[in-house]
């Protein structure tokens, strides 16, 4: 793999050279992600703090519901 | 000499590189250049705000600026490709075209004045105060309304879900029921299609699945440049040997790599189809087992009813019909035996004493997004098919004179042509091969719309193509939520989840409204649980079971209130107060000059967009104001313009055409005004609760007592989204996220904002923001976002294994029942409940969930069954029917019946009609026109026309033509046009092109006019818009407009300017004999 070790190669065609498919996936099943060649992972949460607590007030709030659930 | 080694000559002479294509070509700054997707701070995933393929994105942001924006190649839809528009996505996020803030047009005024984002939220606040108690109805002829007709919204398809669900909420309590958006307009006809044909009215299929299709049928749609993005699914499939056609009056790059391209009249596609569904059955080509077990093929229907067909020669008109009230009473059309219940919307309104054009009106065929008509009783089936009363049979009557000669006759497609696609679709769908269907608005948009994919329906149940991997029904969505904004409607006539808006009585309770709606089988029979968790949602401790749960403060309608009907309340004084929420109907909707006309009429008007699109400015700048017939000093409407946030500075989901919801994080915060719909709802909500603290007027009783309390987060006090979307999924009295609709309870112990979202925020985990690459899961990727409901992808994907529950075929394999499990396995989560077998058959008197049987795959119907013929739940028909579009050069060739006889037209002294087909002087406007969309540019322009990039791409409007209509009106390539209708004329460059084919029908030859439909006078490409020609005429169902074949005349050079633009069309009018009764006719039957 001389070219992998090319540096002036950009980042997707030495991708495509050392594996043998193009880097964003096409005509290919099972490559790897692929802008994490260059990117780091991005950050994707997919909790928030905030909601939790938010609910419990919203049911603490609501005697209706509380006394249904008692009552089924 | 360094500086001289290097210059790029000497560098290539010298050094390695004598081409000059790598090194030598390298300049020093250059070599220092870094992407910005690796100088970037960070990477934030996102979704692409345009179409509603929803193409995932990376968003990278430096110094808390956004510099570059990619596609996300983890995404299982898009892999990583974005279109023309997606890729400059980074222009419209940050472009100097956005406004920055807010900009206020005094009455009367003749320029845009300054306005801080403070005060202009309380005037907003005070005039919505103002307009509601000005025009407050308790009642309205004696029956209980409690709304307001004065104010009215439009928009909410571009908008995230959660910005959705809050204008519902807020203006709901507020006794706003004018609620609309662009999937009025764009596909809310695929909602009463494919809900009363198959239950649910999303998208049968996903994009992914259509790479395993053997063949596929691409018909009202330029998939490959509208769609382009998702079009890589129609490649693969192509790629592995799939045959692929397409059908459309304009040949484009969809046509260019399909296998086959049938040129067909605009408008016709119902003829086309049911000659395909007459080959099909004639042929004996239908999959008899599919089609007996898993359609109601074999139902009786009542010996009442008398089809088209029936009377002597067919004259077009189904039984029920009232020529008078222009409705039919669709009592004959039910099964023998059994009640079947009307759609939703009409169920409650069989309730009490509505009229019948009221139930006509009220848009109730929508209400079958996520649940069919309900049938009652019980009915009669004949398994053999033979009964002259079977569905079946009536079926095959109905479509016996839709012949190969008919179609050529009506289509203009030569009967070769018909046979080539009648033997592909057939030769590929059975136990081992599948066709799809996949098509846009080309289908939608007539006084037909709802037929013409109910059309496809019958095909596909009868080729068994339906719940089948590579199978289906695509319906290609245009806006990156407006399945978001259907599911969670902006929209008059519905409730989240598709339950129906209650129509006016003189009482009526909960109970009431619910025994007069639910089904007595299937899963709509829970909708009460639906309903009460909907009603916590929005009145939480103030619903009780004392007070119905506040099922009182629901706002009644009595009709239709689409935005048609909301435009010519307009006109008429009747509604003041109009938000617009980015959407333009300046250009955007049907005869855009009762548009204007209606919002100059206004008292107040707000618009919420990136930049001044026509909307906004039309009292300034707008068409009337060049002809004179409006004068900007004597328009009395006040403007509010606010700038809004972009995708990329706002937390939410879109719900894209596979039905997924996916979640786009905020990159960054909004600058200067600029804010979200979701802050300005959430903060106009605060400021008119605090204006009304205190009041004991129990009409503002519903917005006290509403629960607005989202907890709010940065600078701006933005809501939060999770929190939104926590309330739309739901929680219990434990305060646990639910996690699927089964859970939802009738006693008000849970609370759900819409249940077919239930399980999007499962355990406190936003499962719409899953991002599990593609490549480490299997195509129907289900560790990716969250698709409604549950979960699943394929709907109705039961009907892939047999009546026993094995695969079709090894080869079509999807869903199957593993005896050892004692459950249904496979790679989708199945679409039927886990664990009832195939075996399972319900008791006589077995009622809701338990009333389906093992071999029911479309388990939201009350039979289970997919529906060849509609007993109920549409108002124009149980099968579709070929009528002439409203304005048509041609007589009906099947039938003495010219149009659909209950089409809703309006005669209005700015929407007249043409004579059509041998009506005199119908001549006059002798051309068919069609409208598209281009690949550059985005519906009515406003996310396109401002962007550099897509204005230099696409920068003028422009009608292609063929050579010989080029010859036949003196049309010079690239010279101009003017196109003319009764309504209006513009011009457009002229593109002579042999795409434009001109059609042999009933023995003359027709020519077709092609027209984009996105220009307007403002942006970076400017120009006529196309909206100016149509005319308001709808589908009765949905209240969807025809603008997809219409009559044009056409002449060189431009068009007249100023006054003579009005007299110029008057001339038409005249010359034409046009007046106000011309096109109004019902029945045409002699």
């Amino acid at each position: 793999m001389a070219a992998s070790a090319d540096h002036d190669l950009p980042a997707g065609l030495r991708y495509m050279v050392e594996h043998g498919h193009a880097a964003d996936g096409s005509h290919a099943l099972n490559t790897e992600p692929t802008q994490h060649l260059v990117n780091p992972r991005a950050v994707n949460p997919t909790q928030h703090a905030a909601v939790a607590e938010w609910v419990r007030r919203r049911v603490q709030a609501d005697e209706q519901m509380r006394s249904a659930k008692e009552a089924s | 000499m360094t500086n001289l080694s290097q210059w790029p000559v000497l560098k290539q002479l010298r050094g390695p590189d004598r081409l000059g294509l790598h090194d030598a070509a390298k300049s020093r700054p250059t070599e220092e250049l870094e992407p910005r997707t690796v100088t970037a701070d960070r990477v934030v995933k996102s979704i692409c705000p345009y179409c509603a393929v929803g193409c995932g994105q990376n968003v990278y942001v430096k110094d808390e600026k956004v510099v570059q924006i990619e596609g996300d190649p983890d995404s299982p839809v898009s892999r990583g490709r974005l279109c023309p528009k997606g890729s400059a996505s980074l222009q419209l996020t940050t472009g100097a075209a956005r406004e920055q803030h807010v900009l206020y047009r005094r009455p009367h005024g003749t320029d845009w004045e300054r306005l801080d984002l403070a005060t202009a939220m309380d005037m907003v606040a005070d005039r919505v105060i103002a307009s509601r108690r000005n025009s407050w109805q308790w009642e309205v002829d004696g029956k209980r309304t409690r709304r307001t007709l004065g104010i009215a919204s439009l928009g909410g398809a571009t908008l995230d879900n959660e910005e959705n669900y809050l204008i519902k909420k807020l203006f709901t309590a507020l006794g706003i029921v004018q609620i609309e958006n662009q999937a009025r307009v764009c596909h809310s006809s695929t909602v009463a299609a494919l809900g009363t044909s198959f239950g649910r009215g999303g998208s049968t299929t996903y994009l992914q699945d259509l790479q395993r299709a053997d063949c596929i049928v691409i018909e009202g749609s330029n998939f490959a440049e509208a769609h382009p993005v998702g079009f890589q699914w129609v490649m693969e499939a192509k790629a592995r040997g799939a045959t692929i056609i397409h059908v459309d009056p304009r040949f484009s790059r969809t046509s260019a790599l399909a296998d086959m391209y049938v040129p067909i009249r605009a408008g016709t596609d119902i003829a086309w189809l049911g000659g395909l569904i007459n080959y099909v059955i004639s042929n004996d080509k239908f999959f008899r087992e599919y089609v007996v077990n898993y359609t109601n093929a074999a139902t009786i229907v009542s010996d009442k009813f008398r089809d088209t067909e029936d009377e002597e020669g067919g004259v077009g008109l189904f039984s029920g019909l009232d020529p008078e009230a222009r409705s039919y009473n669709t009592d004959t059309w039910q099964y023998e035996g059994g009640e079947v219940a009307a759609a939703s919307g009409e169920r409650d309104s069989q309730y009490g004493d509505i009229a019948s054009e009221v139930e006509s009106d009220s848009g109730h065929s929508h209400s079958h997004g996520s649940g069919g008509p309900a049938l009652r009783g019980t009915w009669r089936r004949d398994e053999t098919l033979e009964d002259p009363r079977c569905v079946f049979q009536i079926l095959k009557r109905h479509y016996s004179r839709y012949t190969p000669e008919m179609v050529e006759r009506i289509c203009g497609v030569p009967q070769a042509l018909f046979h080539q696609v009648a033997d592909a679709i057939t030769a590929n769908s059975g136990r081992e091969r599948t066709t799809a269907f996949a098509y846009a608005v080309g289908w939608t948009q007539h006084t037909v719309g709802v037929q013409y994919i109910r059309s496809a329906s019958v095909l596909q149940l009868l080729l068994g193509n339906i719940g089948r991997p590579g199978g289906g029904i695509m319906a290609l969505r245009g806006h990156a939520s407006i399945q978001g904004s259907s599911d969670i409607p902006t929209l008059f006539n519905l409730l989240p989840g598709y339950i129906p808006m209650p129509h006016a009585h003189e009482h009526e309770t909960l109970d009431e409204f619910i025994a007069a709606d639910a089904a007595a089988r299937g899963f709509w029979a829970n909708m009460r649980s639906y309903m009460v968790s909907l009603l916590k949602a929005y009145w939480g401790p103030a619903a009780t079971p004392d007070n119905d749960f506040c099922f009182d403060y629901l706002p009644r309608i009595s009709g239709s209130h689409s935005t048609y009907e909301t435009v010519q309340a307009q006109l008429d004084g009747k509604c003041e107060g109009y938000l617009l929420l980015g959407e333009n109907p300046a250009v955007g909707s049907a005869n855009t000059k009762m548009q204007r006309l209606g919002m100059a009429n206004l008292d107040w008007l707000v618009v919420r967009d990136f930049s001044l699109i026509e909307s906004a400015t039309w009292w300034k700048d707008g068409p009337e104001i060049e002809t004179g017939e409006l004068k900007t000093e004597d328009i009395a409407t006040e403007v509010f313009f606010f700038p809004a946030a972009s995708h990329t500075e706002k937390n939410g989901s879109f719900t894209n055409t596979n039905r997924m919801l996916q979640w786009h994080h905020a990159a960054v915060e909004p600058a200067n005004d600029c804010r979200s719909d979701m802050w300005f709802m959430f903060h106009l909500g605060h400021i008119i609760r605090a204006k009304l603290a205190g009041s004991t007027d129990e009409m503002d009783r519903p917005i006290l007592d509403l629960t607005w309390d989202y907890p709010t987060e940065g600078d701006q006090d933005e809501p939060v989204a999770e929190a939104i979307l926590a309330e739309i999924n739901g929680w219990n009295a434990d305060g646990e996220f639910l996690s699927g609709y089964t859970e939802l309870k009738d006693d008000g112990s849970t609370a759900c904002g819409c249940w077919i979202y239930c399980g999007a925020y499962a355990e406190g985990v936003n499962q719409t923001a899953r991002r599990k690459p593609h490549t480490e899961q299997g195509i129907s990727a289900l560790e990716w976002a969250w698709s409604w409901p549950d979960n699943r992808r394929e709907l109705y994907n039961r009907a892939s294994a047999d009546p026993d529950g094995k695969p079709w075929s090894e080869r079509k394999k999807l869903i199957w029942w593993d005896e050892d499990e004692g459950s249904w396995v496979g790679d989708d989560t199945p679409d039927f409940e886990k664990t009832k077998p195939p075996s399972y058959r319900p008791d006589d008197d077995a009622t809701g969930v338990e009333a389906i049987s093992g071999i029911d795959p479309f388990i939201m119907q009350a039979d289970g069954k997919g529906w060849l013929y509609v007993p109920a739940g549409l108002v124009d028909g149980p099968m579709p029917t070929h009528y002439e579009p409203q304005d048509s050069p041609f007589q009906n060739a099947l039938y003495p019946q010219q149009r659909n006889p209950v089409r809703q037209v309006f005669s209005r002294k700015h929407n007249r009609y043409h004579p059509s087909g041998d009506d005199h002087d119908a001549g006059v406007f002798p051309y068919v026109l069609t409208t598209y969309r281009l690949t550059e540019h985005f519906t009515a322009g406003a996310m396109s026309r401002w962007q550099p990039y897509l204005a230099e791409l696409q920068p003028e409007l422009f009608c292609e033509v063929s050579p010989a209509l080029a010859a036949e009106r003196n049309l010079e390539h690239n010279g101009w046009a003017t196109i003319v209708t009764a309504r209006g004329a513009i011009e457009a460059r002229v593109m002579v092109t042999s795409r434009m084919r001109p059609l042999h029908v009933q023995g003359r030859t027709v020519h077709q006019i092609g027209l984009p439909f996105h220009w307007g006078v403002n942006g970076l490409s400017s120009g006529d818009s196309m909206n100016e020609l149509s005319a308001i005429s709808l589908d009765p169902n949905v209240h969807i407009q025809e603008v997809k074949a219409l009559t044009v005349d056409i002449r060189p050079g431009r068009r007249p300017r100023g006054a003579d633009l009005p007299r110029f069309v008057e001339a038409y009018q005249q010359r034409a004999g046009i007046d106000e009764k011309t096109g109004m006719e019902g029945v045409t039957v002699r």
